[in-house]
């Protein structure tokens, strides 16, 4: 790893407004970004620590929670109260990557990670998110990029957290290098590659996300996130997906496409068991139906349309059978 | 750009002070500053687990972590586990490393010492975890060599008190 001065930033102003400065690149658990330093993706002169800077933990405040953004995956997981309110977020940040890397990694670098293609990764590809002119996924090795909007460049969006997040309408709160604060739906906050593949967010560059927040109706039992993965741990998901069906519905699948994707469930749902069960079949193959995959990965539309069914399903607290053959 | 910080560390319960490059991690520290080369260095990007250490009793990857942001809080390295067994009143090695001996949970011994803090920080918030709750807690450190079947035998053995298979 290439040298660079660490500084630690006295608080999220600071944090915003010196990660701006010529090279400088923010840190907060450093999961992702020590390991794209190490791969020679990133040359940052400073590093600006955002560890005194971040607001941890849950709290209850108005019609709201909310959680700070350098609250760590491990401890969204071990949370009871999180359990309870949004178990889809619990169970989407307790699975994700391994022990160690959930007690260093946060919600906000969670939601803000680069993408994991193999040939983004690698300082041996200049493609289209770095510059070029290429996607190399596009002819090369895709069996684990998008299955939407992949035509300009085939990353798919890593943030396991994001899709239950999104599916209860949550929103991020941001400030900025000179002190100024907004709010942006976290479903507004991310761009589709195809736009411009170089560009992940509607953040400015002087801006960080310091709580997210959720609203009250979309909190309570009726949630549930749903991976799909070659390996039961430590893996990324061929698909994922959130269902969060507290207030007014919501279904998103992540790991498909440049963005969490959130699906329209249009009619409410059925109440009867039979009826759901029917509901949630037909919007797991909305979900699917307007997919381009490219020619090595089109088998991942099941393990999609299966996790948002499956989604949907638990967040009903029905009961899913993994041994049922899938419908083709 | 990049100059030298000094530290203070706490590692197994000695305070030490070192002065390292601001860029270093602690993983660097442990091994080229403090030669405590129990912490192994595989894959250097979070991939792999051998450079697995306690942080306030928590397993953490060193290779990931500036050596900064280890100051305040206790680590805990495999050269600590069994002098801090001996300082509680115990014997020996820790179960942990003692059970990993009577398994022969171990063939190149690469991966052990990540693997055995983390057993050692799933058994201390968790003295009886089941077989998958180990899985799951070791889930992030590779081994090439064993299959891991005589390592989660190890920590069920640990689990136990020590009874068990010789």
């Amino acid at each position: 790893m290439r040298r660079f001065s660490y500084h630690v930033a006295a608080d999220a102003v600071e944090a915003a407004r010196l990660g701006a400065e010529g090279s400088a690149l923010r840190k907060a658990g450093g999961t992702d970004l020590l390991d794209r330093m190490k791969e020679g993706l990133e040359r940052p002169a400073t590093v600006v620590g955002m560890h005194r800077a971040l607001p941890t933990g849950l709290r209850r405040e108005g019609e709201w929670l909310w959680i700070g953004a350098g609250t760590t995956l491990a401890e969204l997981g071990r949370s009871a109260e999180l359990r309870r309110l949004l178990p889809s977020l619990a169970e989407s940040a307790g699975e994700a990557a391994t022990p160690a890397i959930r007690e260093a990694a946060t919600l906000g670098g969670n939601l803000f990670q680069r993408p994991r293609c193999w040939y983004f990764r690698s300082r041996h590809y200049l493609c289209r998110k770095k510059g070029g002119a290429v996607c190399w996924a596009q002819e090369g090795r895709h069996e684990h990029h998008a299955l939407f909007d992949n035509d300009h460049c085939a990353v798919v969006h890593p943030a396991n957290a994001a899709p239950a997040l999104i599916a209860a309408g949550a929103v991020l709160h941001l400030v900025g290098g000179d002190g100024r604060r907004r709010q942006l739906p976290l479903a507004e906050a991310y761009t589709p590659a195809g736009d411009d593949p170089e560009v992940e967010h509607r953040l400015a560059a002087d801006e960080i996300v310091v709580e997210v927040a959720v609203p009250a109706a979309a909190l309570g039992p009726r949630s549930a996130h749903v991976e799909i993965r070659h390996k039961q741990s430590f893996d990324w998901p061929l698909a994922m997906a959130a269902a969060n069906l507290n207030g007014r519905p919501g279904l998103v699948l992540g790991a498909v496409a440049s963005t969490p994707r959130p699906v329209p469930l249009p009619e409410p749902p059925p109440a009867d068991e039979p009826g759901l069960r029917e509901w949630a079949a037909a919007a797991a193959r909305r979900a699917v139906a307007d997919a381009t995959p490219l020619p090595g990965n089109a088998w991942r539309l099941r393990p999609a349309r299966a996790a948002a069914e499956r989604a949907l399903l638990r967040a009903a607290g029905l009961a899913v059978d993994p041994g049922r053959k899938e419908e083709r | 750009m990049g100059g030298m910080r000094a530290l203070t560390l706490r590692i197994n319960g000695d305070e030490v002070r070192v002065a390292a490059p601001d860029h270093w991690t602690l993983l660097e520290v442990l091994r080229y500053q403090l030669r405590l080369t129990g912490t192994k260095q595989g894959c250097d990007k979070g991939d792999c687990g051998a450079c697995t250490v306690l942080l306030d009793g928590r397993p953490v990857l060193s290779c990931l972590l500036p050596a900064a942001l280890a100051e305040g809080h206790e680590i805990t390295t495999i050269e600590g586990l069994a002098p801090a067994h001996r300082a509680r009143g115990g014997e020996g090695a820790d179960p942990v490393q003692e059970a990993f001996d009577r398994t022969g949970a171990l063939q190149c011994g690469f991966c052990q010492p990540g693997m055995i803090l983390s057993a050692r920080a799933l058994l201390d918030r968790n003295p009886h975890p089941d077989r998958a709750e180990i899985r799951a807690a070791l889930s992030g450190n590779l081994c090439r060599c064993t299959g891991y079947e005589q390592i989660y035998q190890a920590v069920e053995l640990a689990a136990a008190g020590g009874e068990g298979r010789d």
